[in-house]
C-alpha cells in the first residue's frame, strides 16, 4: 500500500515537470517570426537590406537555440536563453521594418519633389518653346523640339506610373533622367533662339 | 570463541591471542599478513583510482574539445556577413542558400554541444564546420563579386552599345528631319539611355543593363521611321528620273547655248551650266524639310521639277537682298496636287504654296529656308548677273553619286554598326 502511494507521488512530480519544463515560448515565437515577415512586407530587402539580414540571422540564433533544447530530454530543456534570443530576433525584425518605412518614405519624399521638379521644367521649357520666334532658320528645330518635349511629356506619365506602383527608387532614377533630358531640350531652345537671330522673315 | 579481535582494536596483540587457541600459529600468521596486504592494497588504488578519475573528467578540458570555438564561430560568421554583403543571395543564390544552411547546421552544433555536460563537450566537430564555412563564405563571396562584375561588363557594353545606335541616330536626326513619331522614340531612348547610367551609378547593373537594351531598342525603332524619308534618295528608279532630268537640262543648255540651272537637294549645290558645260557650282541651303518633295504650302520642303525664273528682285526688293521667284507651283505640281486632293489626302484649307526663290542670306551651312534655295550674298550677285528671267531651273533630289540623305541609308538602316564618332 505504502509502496504504491510513493511510486504515484513520483509520477505525478515527474509529470509535473516534464510538463512544466518543456514548453517553448511559442507566442513569442510566433511574434518574432510575424515581425520578420512584416519587415519582408515593408519591402526591408530593398529598403533596408542590412536591417533585414541582421533580423534573419537574429531569427536563425533563435531557431537554432529552440531546436538545440528541442533536442533535449524534456526535463533538462531550459528555454531561458531561447527568451534572450527570440527577444532579440523580434527586436531586430521590428527595427529592420522600421528602417525600410523610413527609408521607403524618403525615397517616396525625393521622388515625389524630383516629379515636381520635372513637372515644373516640362511647364518652363513649354512655356520657353510657345513664346521661341518662329520663322527660317527656328521652324525645324521647333518643331524638333517640340516632339523631344512630348516625349518627356510622355515619360513623365511613365513616371507618374512608376511612382504610383510603389516604386520610388526606380521612380528617382526616371526623374533624374527626365529632369536632365528637359535640360536638354531647354539649351536647344536657346541655340534655336539664337539660329532665328540669324536669319529674318519667313515664307 | 577462538575467534580474532575486530581489526580496529589498535592495541591487539597477536601473541596474546595465543593463549587457549586452537588456530595453529603458521595459519594465524599467514593471516595476519594477507590483512596488512589488503590494507596497503587498498591504501594504493584508492586515491590511484581517484587520480584516475580526475584526470579522465580534466582531460576533456585540457585537450581544448570543450573550449567553445569562439574564433572560428566569428570567422564564419565574418565570411557570411561578406557574402551578404557582396549581394551574394541575388547574384549567387544556390550557393548562398548552401551557405547559409552550412552555417545554421554549424551554429545548431554548437548549441547542441553547448547544451551537453562538461565533460562531454566536444566543439572539435564544430570548429571543423564553422572553418569550412568560413572557406565555403569566401568562395561564395567571390563568385558573386565574379557574378556582379560580369553583370556590370555586360551593363556597361549593353551601354555602349545603345549610345553607338543612338550616336548613329542622333546624327541622322541632325541631318535629316526626322517624322514627329521617330524624334519622340530618339527622345525616349535618350531618357531611357540616361536612366541606364544612373543605375549602373547606383550599383543595379541589371536595371542599366535593362533601360539600355529599351534605349537601343526604341533608337532603332526612330531610324526606322526616318528610312522610309531617306530611302527615296537610294530609289534606283527615283535617281534614273532625277538624271534624265539633269542630262536634258543640259542637252537644252548645249543645244540652245543658253544658261541653265540645276539645284541638287542632297548635295546643296547649285550648278549653273552654259552651252551644256558647268560653268560655277554655288553652295545652297535648302527648305528644312527638303528631304522630302515639296507637296504644299507650309511644309518646309524645297520643289523638285522643271521650273524657270519668273522674275528678278534686286537689292532692295526683296527680304533676302537679292532673289530670282521660280514658277512655283508649276502644273505638274499643280496635277500631283489635284491628284492628292480627289484622293483625300489633303487636308482641308491646305494649298499649294509658292513663292519659291533662289535668293541670298545663305550660304549658312544648314537648310533652314522655308523651300527657297539660299546663296551667300557673293554667290547671288554672282548668279544674278548671269541668268536671266525665262533661265530654266531643274530642282532634284540629287544624282545617285551620294549626298546628305543617301549617304545616312547605311546608319539607318543598320544604326547598330554604323561608326559616329
Amino acid at each position: 500500500m505504502r509502496k504504491n502511494l510513493w511510486f504515484g507521488l513520483v509520477l505525478v512530480a515527474g509529470l509535473v515537470l516534464v510538463a512544466g519544463c518543456a514548453k517553448a515560448p511559442q507566442i513569442e515565437i510566433d511574434a518574432a517570426r510575424a515581425a520578420l515577415e512584416a519587415a519582408k512586407t515593408a519591402e526591408a530587402a530593398e529598403y533596408a537590406p542590412r536591417a533585414l539580414a541582421a533580423a534573419q540571422d537574429a531569427l536563425s540564433a533563435m531557431d537554432a537555440e529552440l531546436t538545440a533544447q528541442q533536442k533535449k530530454f524534456a526535463l533538462f530543456r531550459s528555454y531561458k536563453n531561447a527568451k534572450t534570443l527570440i527577444a532579440a530576433a523580434k527586436t531586430a525584425s521590428d527595427q529592420a521594418a522600421q528602417t525600410a518605412a523610413a527609408e521607403k518614405e524618403k525615397a517616396r519624399q525625393e521622388s515625389t519633389n524630383l516629379i515636381a521638379q520635372a513637372k515644373a521644367s516640362l511647364e518652363e521649357v513649354k512655356a520657353a518653346l510657345a513664346k521661341a520666334p518662329r520663322g527660317k532658320g527656328s521652324q525645324a528645330d521647333i518643331k524638333a523640339l517640340e516632339s523631344d518635349l512630348a516625349a518627356a511629356e510622355m515619360a513623365i506619365v511613365e513616371l507618374d506610373n512608376v511612382f504610383a506602383s510603389g516604386k520610388f527608387l526606380q521612380a528617382k532614377a526616371k526623374a533624374n533622367a527626365v529632369i536632365s533630358q528637359i535640360q536638354n531640350v531647354q539649351t536647344a531652345i536657346q541655340a534655336a533662339i539664337d539660329a532665328r537671330t540669324k536669319a529674318r522673315g519667313g515664307k | 570463541m577462538n575467534r580474532l579481535k575486530p581489526r580496529r582494536d589498535r592495541h591487539w596483540d597477536p601473541t596474546a591471542q595465543l593463549e587457549g587457541d586452537r588456530e595453529p600459529l603458521h595459519l594465524h600468521v599467514r593471516k595476519v599478513h594477507r590483512h596488512r596486504w589488503r590494507r596497503r592494497a587498498w591504501a594504493f588504488l584508492v586515491p590511484l583510482a581517484l587520480l584516475g578519475l580526475g584526470a579522465l573528467a580534466v582531460y576533456p578540458i585540457l585537450s581544448g574539445r570543450t573550449t567553445e570555438p569562439i574564433e572560428a564561430r566569428q570567422l564564419a560568421l565574418k565570411a557570411v556577413e561578406a557574402a551578404r554583403e557582396a549581394n551574394a543571395a541575388h547574384w549567387v543564390p544556390a550557393e548562398m542558400a548552401q551557405l547559409e544552411s552550412a552555417y545554421q547546421t554549424a551554429v545548431q552544433e554548437e548549441r547542441g554541444q553547448a547544451a551537453r555536460i562538461i565533460f562531454f563537450r566536444d566543439f572539435a566537430g564544430v570548429s571543423a564546420a564553422y572553418l569550412a564555412v568560413h572557406k565555403l563564405g569566401r568562395q561564395t563571396t567571390e563568385a558573386a563579386q565574379d557574378r556582379y562584375a560580369q553583370v556590370v561588363i555586360d551593363a556597361q557594353a549593353a551601354i555602349r552599345k545603345a549610345e553607338g545606335t543612338l550616336r548613329s541616330a542622333n546624327h541622322a536626326a541632325d541631318r535629316m528631319p526626322f517624322p514627329r513619331g521617330g524624334r519622340m522614340m530618339l527622345q525616349t531612348a535618350r531618357i531611357h539611355l540616361s536612366e541606364a547610367g544612373i543605375f549602373l551609378d547606383q550599383k543595379d547593373p541589371e536595371q542599366a543593363a535593362e533601360r539600355a537594351a529599351v534605349a537601343m531598342g526604341e533608337a532603332q525603332a526612330a531610324c526606322r521611321a526616318a528610312l522610309p524619308l531617306a530611302a527615296r534618295f537610294a530609289d534606283g528608279e527615283q535617281v534614273r528620273t532625277w538624271r534624265r532630268m539633269i542630262d536634258e537640262t543640259i542637252g537644252w543648255s548645249r543645244r540652245a547655248g543658253a544658261a541653265a540651272v540645276i539645284v541638287y537637294k542632297e548635295k546643296n549645290l547649285l550648278h549653273l551650266y552654259r552651252d551644256g558645260k558647268l560653268v560655277r557650282s554655288y553652295v545652297a541651303d535648302m527648305g528644312s524639310n527638303s528631304i522630302a518633295q515639296k507637296f504644299n504650302g507650309g511644309d518646309r520642303a524645297t520643289p523638285e521639277g522643271r521650273y524657270k525664273i519668273t522674275s528678278k528682285k534686286g537689292h532692295g526688293q526683296s527680304r533676302y537682298y537679292k532673289a530670282m521667284l521660280l514658277n512655283y507651283p508649276n502644273d505638274e505640281d499643280r496635277r500631283r496636287f489635284e491628284a492628292a486632293r480627289r484622293a483625300g489626302r489633303v487636308a482641308r484649307g491646305t494649298g499649294l504654296g509658292g513663292l519659291i526663290e533662289i535668293h541670298g542670306e545663305g550660304g549658312r551651312g544648314e537648310d533652314w529656308t522655308l523651300g527657297c534655295v539660299a546663296l551667300s550674298n557673293r554667290d547671288i550677285d554672282d548668279l544674278y548677273s548671269r541668268v536671266d528671267v525665262g533661265t530654266p531651273v531643274t530642282i532634284v533630289g540629287g544624282d545617285g553619286r551620294g549626298g546628305n540623305f543617301s549617304d545616312l541609308m547605311p546608319m539607318l538602316s543598320d544604326p547598330d554598326s554604323s561608326k559616329v564618332p
